[in-house]
C-alpha cells in the first residue's frame, strides 16, 4: 500500500514538475515573443510621413515644394449610379487637360468585370476634391499624397533629379540633388501606435504613443534662377536652330566652384518623369564621356607651359607640313600650315601638327601627371548623383600616336564637368575646385553653409595667367571672332571632336564645343557648350561658339558687367 | 458632531476643487488641440501660398507676359537685392 502511495506521489511531483517546466517554457523563454504577438493584437501603429525638404535657387525662390495632391477611387459596390451618369457628372470638374485621360479610364472601367475598387484619377489638387465632394456621390473615395511641385516647370530638371518610390514604397530621390541629398531631405518618418479593439477601431481612453514625423532639410543651390532659365530656352534655340541631337551648357562660377547655371537638351518634367524616356534621366553633363576635341589643347598647353619645356614665344619647328607618326599623318582642320608659329599662334590656328610638337617636347608621363592634378581621369565631387569618370589609361601603355591625338584631344574620353573644371583652373589663376550645386543646408534651428573645397594646384598663377592672354587671342584672332560680342574680352577655345562610330572616325558626326570665361581680369564665370551632331555646319565655331557669346550677352546683362573696351 | 460637519464640508471644498481643477485641465487640453489645430492649418495655408506666389512670379509667367527686355529688367532688379526673395526664407527659418 505504502509503496503505492509513494508511485502516486513520485506521479504527481513528476507531472508538476512538466506543468512547471512547461509554464517556465511558455511564461519565461517565450515571453517576448507571446508579448510582441499581443501587443500586434491590441495595438496597431501607422506611419507618419516627414514632409520632404525644399529645394530653393540662390535667390532664395522655390524650385521644389510639397503639395498636397489626391487619388480618386471608385468603390462599386457604394456606386449608387451608372457610369454614365458618373461620367456626366465629373467631366465639367476635370481640366481641359486630363479630360481625354478621364474618359480612357471610363472606358476602361465599362469593360471591367467583377472587380470593387477602381482608380479613376491621379493628382487631383485641393479645389477638384471639393467639387467633386460637394456631388455627393456615394463610393467616391480620396487617398492623400504629398507629391513634389516644381513651380519653374521642367527647369533644371537634370540637375533637380526627381522623386520616385523605395522598394519599401517610401519616397526616394533619384538622380541628382534628389538623389544625392536623398538623406537630407527625406527627414524621418514619424510613428503613432495606439489601442485598438477587437475589430481593429482605435480605443478612445486607450493607451497612444506619438512620434512626430521630422521635416527634411531644405537646400539652397547656387544657381541663378533667372540666368538658368536664359540658358534652358537659348540651348534650347541653339539646338533646333543647328539642327543638332542634343546640347549641353554648363556655368560655374571658377573663383569658388559653384555651379551658376546647369543645362542638357531635351530636358523631361520631373513630376511625370515616368511618362519619360530614362534615358532623359541621366545629366550629359556629369554621366557621359566624350572626345573633347580642340577645348582640350588649353590644357596641355597650360601643362607645357607650366612644366618650363616650352614658353609663349617658342617657335614651332615643325608646323610647315602634315606630321607623319608611323601609318598616320597628322594634318590640320582645314589643311594649311602655319610655319614658324608661336604657341598663340598654335591655338589661334587650332593647330592639330603644332599640339603634337608640344606634346612630343612634354612626353607621355609629364602630361599623364598634368592631366591627373587637373582632374582628368577621376571624379570632380559634383554634389549630384550619377557622375562617371572615364578611365585614364597608364602613359605606359601609350603608344606614340596615343600622345599625339591626346594632344588635340581625341583618342581620350573625360565628362564635360571634368574639361569645365579643368579650364576653371586657367580661370582662377590654377586652383582645382570642387564643383559644388548646394550652397547651403536649411534646418529649423541651423544654417550649414557649404564651403568651397580647393582640391590642387595643377599649375601656377603665372601660367594661367599667360595661358589667358593666348585663350583671349584666340577668340579675338581665331574662327568664331565673327560672333563675339563687341567691346568684351573673351578667353575661349572652340571644339570640333570628331565621333568614333565602329572604330573609325566619321567626319560628318561631330561634337561641336565652346569653352571659356570672362570677364578676363577677375573671371565670373567659366562656361561650356556642347552640342551633339549639329547638321547646319559640323564645326564648333559655327555652332557652339555663337550660342556661347549669345549666352555670355545674357550673363553681361543680367549681372550688370561693363565692357573691357569703349 | 462638529468634526464631522468639518469633515463633510472639507471633502465637499475637495470635490468642488477636484472638479473645477479637472474642467479646468479640459478647458485648456482643448483650448491646446484649437492652438495646434490652428498652427496645422496655418502652416498648410503657407505652404499653398508658397506655392502659388511661387508659380505666380516664376520666370516661366514672368517670361510668358513681359518682352525680352522687360525680363532683364525685373531679373538684373530681383538679383540686386536678393535680400528681398531670402526675406521670406528668413522668416520661414
Amino acid at each position: 500500500m505504502e509503496t503505492r502511495i509513494k508511485w502516486v506521489i513520485i506521479f504527481f511531483i513528476f507531472s508538476f514538475l512538466l506543468v512547471f517546466l512547461k509554464l517556465f517554457y511558455w511564461q519565461v523563454l517565450k515571453r517576448p515573443a507571446l508579448q510582441s504577438l499581443a501587443a500586434n493584437q491590441y495595438f496597431s501603429n501607422v506611419n507618419l510621413d516627414a514632409p520632404r525638404g525644399k529645394i530653393y535657387s540662390s535667390d532664395g525662390f522655390p524650385l521644389v515644394l510639397n503639395q498636397k495632391k489626391f487619388d480618386l477611387f471608385l468603390n462599386l459596390d457604394n456606386l449608387k449610379i451608372t457610369v454614365d451618369q458618373l461620367k456626366e457628372q465629373l467631366l465639367p470638374i476635370i481640366g481641359e487637360e486630363e479630360k481625354e485621360k478621364f474618359l480612357q479610364k471610363i472606358e476602361l472601367l465599362k469593360k471591367s468585370k467583377n472587380i470593387k475598387w477602381f482608380s479613376l484619377m491621379k493628382n487631383l489638387d485641393e479645389e477638384t476634391k471639393t467639387k467633386i465632394e460637394n456631388l455627393k456621390i456615394n463610393g467616391l473615395d480620396f487617398e492623400e499624397k504629398e507629391r513634389r511641385f516644381y513651380p519653374e516647370g521642367n527647369l533644371l530638371s537634370h540637375v533637380l533629379g526627381f522623386v520616385g518610390e523605395s522598394e519599401k514604397g517610401t519616397p526616394q530621390g533619384y538622380f541628382g540633388i534628389e538623389g544625392y541629398y536623398d538623406k537630407e531631405i527625406s527627414g524621418k518618418l514619424g510613428m503613432k501606435i495606439f489601442e485598438k479593439d477587437a475589430l481593429g477601431r482605435p480605443v478612445f481612453i486607450g493607451n497612444e504613443y506619438f512620434e512626430k514625423p521630422i521635416p527634411g532639410r531644405n537646400l539652397v543651390l547656387n544657381i541663378d534662377r533667372p540666368l538658368q532659365f536664359l540658358v534652358e530656352k537659348r540651348l534650347a534655340d541653339g539646338v533646333k536652330h543647328y539642327q543638332a541631337n542634343s546640347g549641353l551648357v554648363a556655368i560655374i562660377n571658377p573663383q569658388n566652384g559653384a555651379v551658376i547655371a546647369m543645362a542638357a537638351y531635351p530636358e523631361y518634367d520631373p513630376s511625370t518623369y515616368y511618362l519619360s524616356d530614362q534615358e532623359l534621366f541621366r545629366n550629359p553633363i556629369i554621366s557621359s564621356s566624350f572626345e573633347p576635341g580642340s577645348i582640350f589643347k588649353v590644357i596641355v598647353m597650360a601643362a607645357a607651359i607650366d612644366s618650363g619645356l616650352i614658353s609663349k614665344d617658342d617657335i614651332c619647328t615643325e608646323c610647315g607640313g602634315p606630321k607623319k607618326i608611323g601609318e598616320y599623318s597628322i594634318k590640320t582642320w582645314n589643311e594649311k600650315y602655319y610655319p614658324n608659329s608661336t604657341m598663340t599662334d598654335i591655338l589661334v590656328h587650332s593647330d592639330n601638327v603644332g599640339m603634337v610638337w608640344i606634346a612630343e617636347k612634354l612626353g607621355a608621363s609629364k602630361l599623364y601627371s598634368y592631366l591627373k592634378k587637373f582632374g582628368i581621369g577621376e571624379k570632380t565631387g559634383i554634389d549630384l548623383q550619377g557622375e562617371i569618370s572615364p578611365y585614364l589609361r597608364d602613359p605606359n601603355n601609350w603608344t606614340r600616336i596615343d600622345l599625339a591625338t591626346i594632344s588635340f584631344g581625341q583618342g581620350i574620353a573625360v565628362t564635360p564637368i571634368q574639361v569645365l573644371n579643368a579650364v576653371s583652373a586657367i580661370a582662377n589663376g590654377g586652383k582645382i575646385y570642387q564643383p559644388q550645386v548646394v550652397r547651403s543646408i536649411l534646418s529649423d534651428d541651423e544654417e550649414l553653409k557649404i564651403l568651397p573645397v580647393e582640391k590642387s594646384q595643377p599649375i601656377s598663377s603665372q601660367t594661367a595667367r599667360i595661358v589667358t592672354e593666348m585663350m583671349v587671342e584666340a577668340v579675338e584672332k581665331g574662327e568664331a571672332k565673327w560672333a563675339k560680342p563687341k567691346n568684351y574680352l573673351i578667353a575661349g577655345k572652340t571644339g570640333t571632336a570628331q565621333i568614333p562610330i565602329s572604330g573609325h572616325y566619321d567626319s560628318e558626326k561631330t561634337i561641336a564645343s565652346f569653352i571659356g570665361f570672362a570677364p578676363i581680369n577677375k573671371p565670373r564665370f567659366v562656361m561650356l557648350v556642347s552640342l551633339q551632331e549639329p547638321k547646319t555646319s559640323t564645326w564648333g565655331s559655327e555652332t557652339a561658339a555663337p550660342l556661347w557669346f549669345k549666352i555670355a550677352e545674357d550673363i553681361f546683362q543680367l549681372w550688370n558687367i561693363q565692357p573691357d573696351k569703349n | 458632531m462638529r468634526s464631522i460637519i468639518r469633515s463633510i464640508i472639507l471633502s465637499i471644498i475637495f470635490l468642488v476643487i477636484q472638479v473645477i481643477l479637472s474642467v479646468k485641465v479640459v478647458v485648456y487640453d482643448n483650448l491646446l488641440s484649437n492652438i495646434e489645430e490652428k498652427i496645422t492649418s496655418l502652416e498648410e495655408e503657407n505652404i499653398s501660398i508658397e506655392a502659388k506666389l511661387a508659380s505666380y512670379t516664376s520666370c516661366n509667367k514672368v517670361y510668358e507676359e513681359k518682352t525680352e527686355k522687360e525680363f532683364f529688367k525685373i531679373f538684373s532688379f530681383a538679383n540686386k537685392s536678393q535680400e528681398t526673395f531670402f526675406f521670406a526664407l528668413k522668416l520661414e527659418k
